[in-house]
């Protein structure tokens, strides 16, 4: 029997190369998110420095995609941002930016909150979903929430998995950012596949998005410095080398690690020792079998921009079909 | 048309496409005060599920027992019949703030776990909307509890009819967020009439009752619950007493409705528009009132519910109803 069919969809942070995504691949894409605006401890919300674009909006709902706003937000801003009458300010400004602009649906991304901003979070996300849903047309909540591997884990953030699973249109889970202060995987394949069983024990499958890594981590380690790259940046246009132009420049050849099924390799600049793990479309492939055999509805993927040609023919053959 | 009849036209478009001959679930609420369970141990292939009254959340958090003893043998009973049985726990703030809200749902835990109910029905009633952040909270940390136990207990909460998004606003309960938080959502379609006779449900506050719960509930959790018993106002004292069809005030204190109109003649008139049974009767110079809901009734509301396309059905309250009521859940319930 052929699989479901999941959706598939990615976060647009840059509004430059990822419209060019958007606009080259929309055939695969189910929903895009904009990353717009960030939370103000208030509950204002606050427009970054792009403006939003109606005409983008329109064009994607027109080519049959779902658009959903993104915002971000972490501490110190939050939890305050979404307690009480802040986080009644907040929703109203979402209820006005959804008529507005004609969101499909609001994302709610909001990180590295201490544990005392789980209820909070929670009624927060209750108070959106009956704010959204009472909206001509309903409007779509998703909350997008950090990876745990354990009810452990998930007890010591923000993160009500049972209840954000059941309140919740979809729950993007960011099964990412395993390695952070020092070099290593993004995310190895015994840890993601813990963290799938956990995110599905307590996530509906119709409403579980497992959200995917679309960028790679160069860490200077002398200095502990780190910074993100993609698949086809180009420093001159970024200020950034992505995977393929460091390739061509220090004629690097990344070699496939395993168990943690991940590409890896070293290169010196300026002096200094670097160390890049990559996900690649390879390991794109092997996670979204992860997750179509753990049963998510969906695949998310941060970020679009710069994406290679490759990851979209894994989308197309993995993901889509 | 109005939003809400539209609301039902298209709930009764959509049953009609999934098949009109479906069963709905059905079951019943045992209270803690009357022994008589009659109807369900002759009758035990009809229920679903029951929930018992079982106790009362007290304001440190902590249960206590208020059913009787002899219900232990009855879910023992119950689930050797497969019928599902839930713990129905009544009461309110300060118990569901707080750490008294993690001491009631570790005992509602243990509870489930010691006598094996197969769910915890939620039955507190009367808050203010000022509650309403801290009842979403327990119910959200009580649905992640039971969700955790092996095996999964479900979670249902009952909770009062609203025909107005309005008065919705104010109340404590937020019926979209329990219709995605709970697994089934009991609605009270009942006591439409308190302080001054009238209909315990009349046709058209249910109709209204319906469309607005499935407005926010999805059919597939909404659990419309209807009356099996009455009301007797005191016309002359302003007083009311709730009555079923078959208590004896040598037993409960109360006449129920078949010995009051043994006792004081006449007879029950059924009323238009209400769809509602109505009795008059004088008693040491008091004039009395009684709305009755009867099997007629429930048969017009099951098909009603069966109409709206909601998953199941719910009666208050088993004890002393009339066994007129049994053909009409076999007939029309578990069709």
């Amino acid at each position: 029997m052929k699989p479901p069919r999941m959706t598939f969809g990615g976060w647009m942070p840059e509004f430059k190369d990822d419209i060019l995504q958007l606009k080259r691949n929309h055939r695969l894409i189910h929903s895009v998110s904009l990353f717009h605006y960030m939370i103000r401890k208030d509950g204002h919300v606050k427009r970054s420095n792009r403006r939003e674009s109606s005409r983008l909006i329109r064009w994607a709902r027109a080519h049959g995609v779902k658009v959903y706003a993104t915002i971000g937000g972490t501490p110190p801003p939050l939890p305050a941002g979404i307690t009480g009458g802040a986080g009644d300010r907040c929703i109203a400004e979402i209820v006005a930016l959804c008529t507005k602009f004609g969101y499909d649906g609001f994302d709610i991304d909001f990180e590295a909150m201490p544990v005392a901003g789980r209820d909070p979070y929670t009624l927060f996300i209750a108070k959106l979903v009956s704010a959204l849903h009472a909206m001509t047309p309903p409007r779509l909540v998703s909350a997008t929430i950090q990876d745990v591997p354990s009810v452990k884990d998930e007890r010591t953030t923000a993160f009500d998995y049972h209840a954000l699973g059941r309140l919740a249109d979809h729950v993007r889970v960011m099964f990412y950012d395993y390695s952070w202060k020092g070099p290593g995987p993004l995310m190895p394949r015994a840890y993601f596949a813990e963290e799938l069983g956990y995110a599905r024990s307590r996530i509906p499958a119709e409403k579980f998005v497992a959200a995917l890594p679309w960028y790679g981590r160069d860490w200077v380690p002398a200095d502990t410095a780190h910074h993100d790259i993609v698949w086809m940046q180009r420093e001159k246009e970024t200020n950034l080398a992505g995977m393929e132009e460091l390739k061509e420049r220090f004629g690097v050849k990344p070699k496939w690690r395993e168990p943690e099924g991940e590409y890896t390799f070293t290169y010196e600049r300026d002096g200094k020792h670097h160390e890049v793990w990559m996900p690649d479309p390879r390991k794109f492939t092997w996670m979204v079998r992860a997750v179509r055999q753990a049963g998510a509805s969906g695949i998310y993927v941060w970020h679009l921009a710069h994406a290679s040609p490759a990851h979209w023919r894994a989308v197309r053959t993995e993901v889509r079909r | 048309m109005t939003r809400g009849a539209r609301w039902l036209a298209a709930a009764a478009f959509a049953a009609a496409l999934t098949g009109c001959r479906r069963p709905m679930t059905f079951g019943a609420w045992i209270s803690e005060w009357h022994p008589d369970v009659s109807l369900l141990k002759a009758h035990p292939e009809l229920y679903d599920s029951i929930s018992f009254s079982w106790c009362h959340i007290q304001p440190d958090g902590g249960l206590k027992r208020v059913a009787p003893p002899n219900r232990d043998a009855l879910v023992r009973w119950a689930h050797e019949r497969g019928i599902k049985v839930y713990v129905t726990i009544g009461g309110g703030p300060p118990g569901i703030t707080g750490k008294a809200s993690e001491r009631c749902i570790k005992e509602l835990v243990a509870v489930c776990e010691k006598y094996g109910f197969d769910g915890v029905d939620v039955d507190i009633e009367g808050l203010d909307k000022s509650f309403r952040d801290t009842y979403t909270l327990f119910i959200a940390h009580l649905v992640a509890a039971l969700k955790t136990m092996t095996p999964p207990r479900r979670l249902s909460v009952t909770l009062a009819e609203i025909q107005d998004p309005k008065v919705e606003a104010n109340y404590f309960a937020d019926y979209r967020v329990m219709g995605r938080l709970a697994d089934e959502v009991r609605i009270m379609c009942y006591d439409v009439n308190w302080d001054k006779p009238g209909p315990i449900i009349d046709r058209e506050s249910f109709a209204a009752d319906l469309a607005f719960a499935l407005s926010r509930i999805p059919a597939a959790k909404l659990v419309p619950a209807v009356p099996w018993y009455g009301r007797d106002w005191n016309v002359t004292d302003g007083t009311h007493e709730d009555i079923l069809w078959r208590m004896t005030s040598d037993v409960d204190g109360i006449s129920g409705m078949n010995e009051l109109v043994a006792k004081w003649g006449g007879k029950p008139v059924w009323r238009e528009p209400e769809g509602e049974l109505s009795y008059t009767y004088t008693a040491a110079g008091k004039r009395h009132e009684v709305w009755m809901a009867d099997a007629k009734q429930f048969a017009r509301m099951v098909d009603e519910v069966r109409k709206a396309g909601a998953v199941g059905i719910y009666v208050w309250q088993l004890e002393y109803a009339d066994p007129a009521f049994i053909p009409v859940v076999r007939a029309k319930v578990k069709r």
